[in-house]
C-alpha cells in the first residue's frame, strides 16, 4: 500500500506485534499472567518455515495452519499451568520462553539450529490487514459475551466465579486456546516479515515487551495491546531518524511514565467513571457533596415504603415434618490454633428464612463459607437438598443450586449492574465461542433475554441505579442489591446472606426482610447472617445464636435472643437485655395483628 | 571420577555466582513482591562500573570492585525508589512492578549497551589473582575458590543480618504483612532503600564475579545471570535465603554435569525442564515460602 510511504514496513510490523499483544491480552483478561504466546509463536514461526520452504504451501493456509497449531499448543500448556496462581503462571511461562529457544537450537534439522533459517516472505499487505480485522472481529464480539463476561469474573474474583457456578479451570482453558490461536497467527505473520529465524527471533525480548505493551495500551480493553504495540513500534522507528543508537529507551520511559501516571493504561473505559468516583470520595472528606457511595441516601429509601407490606415471618412450625434444605452435623473448622467453627450442628428446614446471629469473630462468615464450598471444614458433615456436600468443590455445589453474598461486597468493578448479574446466569447460557462471532439469532436471542431478565432481577430486589451502570458507582447498599440479585440469577434452591442489609436504611433493610419472605413463597431456603436484631426477629422462623464458634442457643428467634444465657454470654448488658425484651413483645404485637 | 570430581567443582563454581544472584532477586520477591526483570542488569552495571573505575580512573582492583558493587546498589536503590515507590503507594499488585522493571530493564539495558559500545570487555588478566590450587588430579583456580568462597559468606551475612540484627527483623515483618509491620512502628521505606541496596549489591558482586570467570564485561552479564537466578529462586523457594543459595547451586552443578554426561547444547534445557517439574510438584519451592527461615 503506497499510502504507509516511508512507515510501510513499520506498520507492518506494529501489526505482527499487535497480534502478539492481544495473544497476551487474551490471556490476562482472564488473570492468567502469561509469557507463553511467544514460545507458542515460535512452534507456529518454524512450522511455517517447514510449510513455505519444503512444501510450497500457500500462504493462506499457512496462516490457518498456525492458527490450528497455536490453539493445539494453548491447549496443551494448559493443561499443567491452569492450576498455578498467577505469579506462578508468570514464572512457569518464562521457563517455557527459555526452553523454547533451547529446543529451537538443538533441533537443527528444522530450525537452522545456531545459525538460523531464512523465510520468504509470503505475507502480503492485505494478508496482514485482514488477519488483524479477523482478530479484532473476534475480540470486539467477545468483549462482553459469555466468555468475556466468565473471563471478567475468574480475573476479579475467582472464588465469587467458582460461587456462581462458572468453571474457572474451564474459561481459563478457553483464554488459553484463544491466545494461543492469536499467538499463532501472529508467529507466521511475524516469522514471514522478519525473512530470518533464529534461536533469538522469538525469545524474552518479544514476551517481555509485548506484555508491556498490553498494559501500555490498557489491560482492561482488547484495543488496549493494539494501541501499545503500535506505540512501541512507531515511536522508536520516529527517534531513529535523529538517534544512532539507543532508540528504545524511550519505550521504557514511556513504560514507567505510564505506570506511575496512568497505571490502567492509555485505554481504559473506565477511566470518566473512576474520575468522577474520585472526586466524589474527595468531597465526602472534605465534608462537601452527598455521602453516596457511602451509606444510603434519604432520598433513596423513601421509595421503599411505596412498596412494603408490613408483612413478617409465620410462627414457627415444628421441624419434624418438613425436610431439612440443609443440615450441618459436627463441623469443626480451625485456622491454626484458632478454632472458628467447633462442632457445630444444626438443621435449616426447607423454604424458611433461617438467621445467624453472633457477635464480631463468632465464626458466622467461616460457617456461611463451609457451607458454600468456599473453605473445607476440617470434619464434620454438610447435607445440603439430601445430598451429602461435603468437600466438594465451590463450583459443583453452586451448580447444584447454592448461592451466596459476601461480607464484603465482591462485584465485578469493570462490569455494568445488568452484566454483572448476568454473570449468575452463565450456568444455564448455551451459546458456545462462535456464537457471538457469527452473530448467529441463538447468540442475540440469548443476550437479550437474559439482560431482560437480569432488569427484573434489579425491580425485584429494588436496586436503585442504571442498568448500564458501573457496578462500583452504586452506593454500598445498591451493590449489596446486585449482589443479591446476582445469587439470584444462578436461581438457587438455597441462598445463604452475609449481613444483606448492612450500610442500609431501616427501610430499605426491612425491604430486604420482605423480599426475603417473598422467596421462600417460591420454595427458595434463605440462611441469613445479620446484626440487625428486628430484621430476624421479624423475618427469621428458626435462628442459631453463635459465639466463638460454639453454638449458643436455637430455635425460633424470639426464644433464642430471649434465652438467659444468650444475653449473659452474648449481649452482657441489662440495658441490652431490656431493648431484646421489649423487641420480642414489639414482634408478637405485630404478629398477632397481623393474624 | 577425576572428571566428575573436577565436573563438579566448576560446578559448584558457576552455581556459587547464581547462588549470590539468587539470593538478592529472591530477597526482594519475597519481601516485596516485585518480580523484578531489571535485577540483571544491576549485574551488569556492577561489572562495568567496576571495570570503568579500573580502567579509567586507576582505581586499584579491589576498591575498584567495591565501587562496582556499592554503584549497582545505589542504581537499585535509585529505580526502587523512582519506580517502584510510587506503585507501592498506590498498592500496585503483581502487574504494576513487573512492567515497570520491564521499563527500566529496556533503559538499563540499552544504556549498557551505549556504554560498553556494544562489544565485550574484560578485566586485564595481569591484574587478577592467577594460579589454582591442585589436589592429586584436581586443578582449581583461585577465580574459582574466590566465587565459592563470596558465595557461602554472603550467605551467612545476609542470614545473620536476617535473623539477628533489628533491620533484619523488620525486613522479615515488612516481608510479612507491611501494614501491621508499619503499626508496629517500622519505617517501610527505610527498609525498602535497604533492601533494594542490599540486593542490587549482592547482583553487583554476582556480575562482577562471573565476568571476571568468564572473560566478559558487556550487556550479557546480566541477561545470563537474571534466567538462571530466576530459575534458582523457584527451585530452592523464593522466601529462603538458604533456597535460593541451593537453587543456585543445584543448577550450575546441574548445568557442569549435564553438559559433560547428558548433552552440552541441551544444558539449559534441563535446567528449565527441572524448574517446570519444581513448580508443578512444588509450587513454593524446595524450601518453600517462609521468609528467610523462620516462621513466626
Amino acid at each position: 500500500m503506497a499510502f504507509l510511504g516511508h512507515y510501510a514496513s513499520t506498520v507492518e510490523f506494529s501489526i505482527a506485534f499487535a497480534l502478539f499483544a492481544i495473544a497476551t491480552y487474551s490471556a490476562l483478561r482472564g488473570g492468567i499472567l502469561s509469557l507463553a504466546g511467544t514460545p507458542m509463536a515460535a512452534v507456529t514461526g518454524f512450522v511455517s518455515l517447514a510449510l513455505v520452504e519444503d512444501h510450497n504451501v500457500p500462504i493462506e493456509l499457512v496462516l490457518v495452519a498456525g492458527v490450528v497449531v497455536g490453539l493445539l499448543s494453548g491447549l496443551l500448556v494448559s493443561i499443567p499451568l491452569a492450576r498455578l496462581e498467577s505469579h506462578w503462571v508468570a514464572l512457569a511461562t518464562i521457563a517455557l520462553v527459555l526452553m523454547a529457544r533451547v529446543v529451537v537450537l538443538n533441533l537443527d534439522s528444522v530450525t537452522g539450529g545456531v545459525d538460523g533459517a531464512p523465510i520468504t516472505r509470503m505475507v502480503e499487505q492485505w494478508h496482514l490487514f485482514t488477519a488483524l480485522g479477523a482478530v479484532m472481529w473476534v475480540m470486539a464480539r467477545h468483549s462482553r459475551s459469555r466468555l468475556g463476561l466468565a473471563a471478567e469474573a475468574v480475573r476479579s474474583h475467582p472464588d465469587v466465579a467458582a460461587s456462581l457456578a462458572i468453571d474457572v479451570y474451564g474459561t481459563r482453558r478457553s483464554l488459553w486456546m484463544l491466545s494461543g490461536a492469536i499467538a499463532g497467527l501472529a508467529g507466521v505473520v511475524y516469522a514471514s516479515l522478519v525473512q530470518f529465524l533464529s534461536p533469538d527471533t522469538f525469545y524474552v525480548n518479544i514476551a517481555f515487551v509485548m506484555l508491556a505493551a498490553v498494559v501500555l495500551g490498557g489491560n482492561r480493553h482488547w484495543f488496549g495491546g493494539i494501541v501499545g504495540a503500535f506505540v512501541f513500534t512507531i515511536l522508536p522507528e520516529i527517534l531513529r531518524r535523529f538517534l544512532t543508537q539507543g532508540e528504545t529507551i524511550v519505550n521504557g520511559v514511556l513504560l514507567i511514565l505510564i505506570m506511575i501516571y496512568l497505571p490502567r493504561g492509555l485505554v481504559d473505559p473506565t477511566r470518566k467513571v473512576r474520575r468522577e468516583l474520585k472526586k466524589q470520595a474527595t468531597n465526602i472528606h472534605s465534608g462537601h457533596g452527598e455521602p453516596s457511595a457511602g451509606g444510603e441516601q434519604e432520598g433513596e429509601a423513601d421509595l421503599w415504603s411505596l412498596n412494603l407490606t408490613g408483612r413478617t415471618a409465620p410462627e414457627a412450625e415444628p421441624t419434624r415434618d418438613r425436610p431439612a434444605a440443609l443440615s450441618v452435623e459436627g463441623i469443626r473448622k480451625t485456622y491454626g490454633g484458632l478454632v472458628a467453627i467447633s462442632d457445630l450442628t444444626f438443621t435449616v428446614p426447607e423454604g424458611s428464612v433461617f438467621g445467624i446471629v453472633g457477635p464480631n469473630g463468632a465464626g458466622k462468615s467461616t460457617l456461611l463459607s463451609v457451607m458454600s464450598g468456599g473453605d473445607e471444614s476440617d470434619r464434620g458433615k454438610i447435607r445440603i437438598l439430601g445430598q451429602d456436600m461435603t468437600g466438594w468443590k465451590q463450583t459443583d455445589i453452586a451448580r447444584e443450586g447454592v448461592a451466596r453474598t459476601y461480607q464484603t461486597v465482591q462485584l465485578f468493578d469493570d462490569l455494568t449492574v445488568v452484566e454483572n448479574i448476568m454473570v449468575g446466569f452463565d450456568r444455564e447460557r448455551r451459546t458456545n465461542f462462535w456464537d457471538p462471532v457469527f452473530m448467529t439469532p441463538r447468540d442475540r436471542r440469548e443476550r437479550a433475554d437474559l439482560a431482560e431478565r437480569a432488569r427484573a432481577l434489579m425491580d425485584l430486589v429494588g436496586v436503585i441505579g442504571q442498568p448500564d451502570q458501573y457496578a462500583a458507582t452504586l452506593s454500598y447498599a445498591n451493590q449489596r442489591r446486585v449482589e443479591i440479585a446476582r445469587a439470584l440469577a444462578m436461581e438457587p434452591s438455597v441462598l445463604l446472606l452475609d449481613e444483606p442489609t448492612a450500610g442500609m436504611h431501616k427501610l430499605g433493610s426491612q425491604a430486604i426482610g420482605e423480599l426475603m419472605l417473598s422467596l421462600t413463597d417460591r420454595g427458595l431456603t434463605v440462611v441469613v447472617i445479620e446484626h440487625n436484631l428486628e430484621l430476624v426477629l421479624n423475618y427469621c422462623e428458626q435462628a442459631i445464636v453463635m459465639d466463638f464458634g460454639r453454638l449458643l442457643a436455637q430455635g425460633a428467634p424470639a426464644d433464642c435472643l430471649s434465652d438467659p444465657t444468650v444475653i449473659e454470654a452474648y449481649f452482657g448488658r441489662k440495658a441490652d437485655a431490656a431493648r431484646i425484651e421489649s423487641l420480642v413483645k414489639l414482634r408478637q404485637h405485630s404478629g398477632g395483628q397481623q393474624r | 571420577m577425576t572428571l566428575f570430581l573436577q565436573q563438579t567443582i566448576n560446578g559448584l563454581a558457576v552455581g556459587s555466582s547464581y547462588a549470590i544472584f539468587a539470593m538478592g532477586f529472591g530477597l526482594v520477591f519475597a519481601t516485596m513482591g516485585i518480580l523484578n526483570v531489571a535485577h540483571g542488569t544491576y549485574a551488569t552495571w556492577g561489572a562495568i562500573l567496576a571495570l570503568a573505575a579500573f580502567d579509567s580512573l586507576g582505581v586499584p582492583l579491589v576498591p575498584a570492585l567495591a565501587i562496582g558493587m556499592a554503584g549497582g546498589g545505589l542504581l537499585g536503590v535509585l529505580v526502587d525508589q523512582l519506580g517502584f515507590e510510587p506503585i507501592r503507594r498506590r498498592g500496585g499488585g503483581l502487574l504494576g512492578p513487573i512492567i515497570t522493571s520491564i521499563g527500566f530493564w529496556i533503559i538499563l539495558g540499552q544504556l549498557a549497551i551505549i556504554a560498553t559500545g556494544a562489544r565485550i570487555k574484560t578485566f586485564p588478566r595481569e591484574a587478577l589473582p592467577r594460579g589454582f590450587v591442585r589436589i592429586g588430579d584436581l586443578v582449581i583456580p583461585y577465580h574459582q575458590i574466590i566465587t565459592f568462597a563470596v558465595a557461602l559468606l554472603l550467605l551467612l551475612i545476609l542470614y545473620l543480618f536476617m535473623m539477628r540484627t533489628n533491620i533484619g527483623a523488620q525486613m522479615r515483618a515488612v516481608g510479612w504483612d507491611p501494614d501491621s509491620a508499619k503499626i508496629s512502628g517500622v519505617n517501610p521505606r527505610r527498609v525498602v532503600i535497604v533492601i533494594s541496596f542490599i540486593a542490587a549489591a549482592t547482583a553487583s558482586v554476582a556480575g562482577i564475579l562471573s565476568s571476571i570467570s568468564t572473560n566478559n564485561v558487556s550487556f550479557t552479564v546480566g541477561e545470563g545471570l537474571l534466567l538462571k537466578g530466576f530459575a534458582a529462586v523457584i527451585i530452592g523457594g523464593f522466601g529462603d535465603l538458604r533456597g535460593a543459595y541451593v537453587g543456585g547451586i543445584l543448577i550450575g552443578l546441574a548445568e557442569v554435569l549435564g553438559a559433560q554426561y547428558i548433552s552440552n547444547s541441551f544444558r539449559d534445557f534441563i535446567t528449565f525442564g527441572l524448574l517446570i517439574v519444581v513448580l508443578l510438584a512444588r509450587p513454593k519451592g524446595l524450601m518453600g515460602d517462609r521468609i528467610v527461615g523462620l516462621r513466626a
